[in-house]
């Protein structure tokens, strides 16, 4: 459509034009004001113009307009961003806050953790050596005892041993006499 | 004591007593029974590679040599049928011990540290022969481990008056204290 218009305003200015110029080329000779041409050019501008705003205007306002647009809803789009940006900058500064937070409860709870742990490790080794003493000094005081039934016996057996052999060396018929008459009584009972 | 040395000592007891021959059956039955007890003729009696035949040629033998009388000389003769010839010195304690139980007697064997005067000896056993109401057959055995005193064995039963015992009760009665 567009073509056409143009070339039926090219047409309609060419033979105006060579008009123009037969009739520029006979004032050459009269010297006054060129009204012909003046007028042409007059025609031609308002052609020109009128060629102008009605079709190359409103591709330029809309593409103008489109243009606004895309501009608005960029920067729609821009501040939404910003907006959604904000909150979540905020959100987790919030969650950072909160996180800090929770790691010093969770130091705090890892330390008493490790407090108690301590504790508990500490009594277990008391309780340990505590059995380890208790455990040595039963140990101790039956050895001690051992050694004492030990010294004992070895104190009965010698003493058996060195009246047996008292005996034997002092034994008289006697004693034997003595040691019969003291069983038949016995019997006797 | 085995239960078949007892019954065969009691099965020959009581033909002994019924052939009125309770005391020359002991008398035959200790001396067999003392052959048998021998180490070198135990082993052979007691093989049970011994063949029949000459279990009854070794019995004839006993009764032959030893002149057993005609009850002990068939009652080898069953020992040798039934392979318990070897038994004859448990027999010959047990028949003992019927007889001794028939003639209303005991045996005691007195241990002592030295060997008992004559006067001893009887002194003891008239203090059982009280004690237990029965004819007393002692035998004295020396044992010097007693140390001093002695020790009357009487049916399984033991009186104890040595300076043995008597130190080891003491031995005993520290060592428990001690321990206290």
């Amino acid at each position: 459509m567009k073509a056409r218009l143009v070339t039926f305003a090219a047409t309609l200015a060419v033979p105006i034009h060579l008009a123009l110029a037969s009739e520029e080329a006979h004032g050459h000779e009269a010297h006054g004001i060129p009204w012909g041409s003046l007028l042409f050019s007059a025609i031609n501008l308002a052609i020109f113009l009128w060629v102008l705003g009605r079709f190359v205007m409103p591709a330029v306002r809309g593409w103008v307009a489109q243009r606004r647009d895309d501009v608005l809803n960029e920067l729609k789009a821009a501040a939404a961003a910003k907006e959604e940006a904000l909150r979540l900058k905020a959100e987790w500064e919030a969650r950072l806050a909160a996180l800090e937070g929770t790691m010093a409860e969770m130091r705090a709870e890892a330390q008493r953790d490790a407090e108690r742990e301590r504790e508990r490790i500490l009594a277990a080794a008391r309780a340990a050596a505590d059995t380890i003493r208790k455990d040595a000094e039963r140990a101790a005081a039956y050895e001690i005892r051992r050694t004492q039934q030990q010294l004992r016996a070895e104190l009965v057996h010698q003493a058996v041993r060195l009246a047996e052999d008292a005996t034997r060396a002092q034994w008289t018929a006697a004693d034997q006499q003595r040691f019969i008459a003291d069983f038949l009584k016995q019997v006797g009972q | 004591m085995s239960a078949v040395a007892r019954r065969y000592a009691k099965a020959l007891f009581a033909l002994a007593k019924d052939g009125n021959a309770l005391q020359p059956t002991a008398d035959d039955l200790a001396r067999v029974a003392g052959v048998a007890a021998d180490p070198t003729v135990g082993p052979v009696l007691r093989s049970p590679l011994l063949s029949p035949a000459r279990r009854h040629e070794l019995a004839q033998t006993l009764t032959r040599e030893l002149r057993l009388s005609d009850l002990l000389g068939r009652f080898l003769q069953l020992l040798a049928d039934h392979q318990r010839l070897g038994e004859l010195p448990a027999i010959a304690d047990r028949y003992q011990q019927l007889l001794d139980t028939a003639m209303g007697r005991i045996r005691i064997v007195v241990r002592s540290a030295s060997p008992l005067d004559a006067a001893q000896e009887a002194g003891i056993v008239a203090a059982f022969a009280k004690l237990t109401g029965k004819e007393v057959i002692s035998r004295v055995v020396v044992d010097t481990e007693l140390l001093g005193g002695i020790l009357v064995e009487v049916e399984g039963k033991v009186y104890d008056g040595s300076v043995r015992t008597q130190l080891n009760r003491l031995a005993k009665d520290l060592s428990g204290a001690a321990s206290l």
